[in-house]
């Protein structure tokens, strides 16, 4: 479902070092799945490409986005990088993710030079429609009959037939994000565990850096330490 | 989201874009398994997209591709996946329905629904080579210092 963004442009400063393309609008969207029950929806914003072409031609130079109220409240900074190790031909989409509040939200993009100085500013105006409401759960489907027949037997149960693990547990339990900072560089990634104290993530996360922080979401007590062994022969194919 | 734990990057195979994190405690979550990938199968892709609260998107998994190339790097063993992913998700896990990794998200085209993983099924043998080696050496009380990580060669 896609919901169009009413409000576009609204203004564009920027210094002579570097040239930026106004669009005239966003597209916006809500997120395909939340993990935490009960928590806010987020809405997707995809940034238009010239944050992320100047940020490939400029690594030293960092972005960020500033939303804030346009009835005022509390403004919200989100980082934005870009996958730079790796070139520009294919990048992550970048998106600004913003709280599921409908109504109007001031974007304000900024380009900074390595010494904090801010080189570009672009405004945008987001309408944020309400997000549509969630689909109630479906009636328990039939489970597959199992009963002799004269024909060929039914399939066995497949793996899709079981009972899926909930995608907000295995994100709470399993997946943890990935950073790390050093000489005015740094990267934000994501990971998950492989045992207790091992955490496998993309190697570009972690390309220019060898001491990082890795977190887990907010959840209960951290667990007694495991067998790594254990582990191995219990879940490895 | 908790303050976070120091680590080390202990393991890296820039070719399949992997790395290996050591602890410096463990972390009190629940390892994930790893299995073979299913071709044109329903996954979720879970990450922390912009340091915002873990996210899952779900997708399906288009095709297995050789190898993907981006700007001057060269990846083997990837699924290319049905999804627009958030920067920030790199390294996250693909999921199937069981709940088992089948892949981690390498890399995503700007703006559209398209994005691709490392075929983890694939490299499961040198991942659990790499856990029980360093799982091991965690047990013994070693911890990883500076300038310890081991590379592949490509």
């Amino acid at each position: 479902m896609r919901l169009r963004v009413v409000a576009a442009l609204v203004a564009c400063g920027c210094a002579p070092t570097a040239a930026i393309a106004a669009g005239p609008v966003l597209d916006v969207r809500p997120m395909t799945a939340e993990l935490d029950e009960g928590s806010s929806p987020v809405t997707a914003v995809p940034v238009r490409a010239w944050a992320v072409s100047t940020l490939a031609r400029h690594p030293r130079w960092r972005a960020d986005v500033v939303l804030s109220p346009a009835g005022g409240g509390r403004r919200v900074v989100l980082p934005l990088t870009a996958m730079r190790d790796v070139g520009p031909a294919v990048l992550f989409a970048q998106t600004v993710l913003l709280p599921g509040k409908p109504g109007t939200w001031r974007a304000r993009v900024r380009l900074r030079r390595p010494g904090g100085a801010v080189v570009a500013v672009q405004e945008r105006v987001l309408r944020i429609a309400p997000s549509p409401p969630r689909p109630q759960p479906s009636p328990p489907q039939p489970q597959p009959s199992y009963a002799p027949s004269y024909g060929v037997l039914p399939p066995p149960p497949s793996a899709s037939l079981k009972k899926a693990p909930p995608l907000g547990a295995i994100g709470r339990r399993s997946v943890v994000s990935v950073d790390w900072t050093a000489g005015g560089r740094g990267a934000h990634g994501s990971g998950f565990i492989v045992a207790p104290r091992l955490v496998v993530t993309a190697a570009h996360v972690v390309a220019g850096g060898r001491v990082v922080r890795v977190r887990r979401p907010a959840c209960g007590a951290a667990s007694p330490a495991w067998s790594s062994a254990a582990i191995l022969g219990a879940t490895w194919p | 989201m908790r303050r976070g734990i120091p680590g080390v990057v202990v393991r890296r195979d820039p070719r399949r874009d992997l790395a290996l994190i050591a602890t410096s405690r463990p972390l009190g979550g629940r390892p994930l398994s790893i299995v073979r990938a299913r071709s044109s199968r329903a996954v979720a892709v879970l990450g922390f997209p912009f340091a915002r609260p873990v996210t899952a998107t779900r997708a399906s998994i288009v095709r297995a591709r050789a190898s993907l190339s981006v700007g001057t790097a060269t990846f083997a063993g990837i699924l290319e996946l049905d999804a627009e992913l958030g920067a920030g998700t790199s390294g996250g896990p693909v999921v199937d329905p069981s709940g088992a990794v089948v892949g981690m998200v390498l890399a995503g085209a700007l703006g559209s629904p398209e994005s691709y993983a490392i075929d983890l099924g694939s490299v499961a043998g040198r991942l659990r080579g790499w856990v029980a080696a360093e799982g091991a050496a965690q047990q013994a009380g070693g911890a990883p210092g500076p300038g310890s990580t081991k590379t592949l060669a490509t």
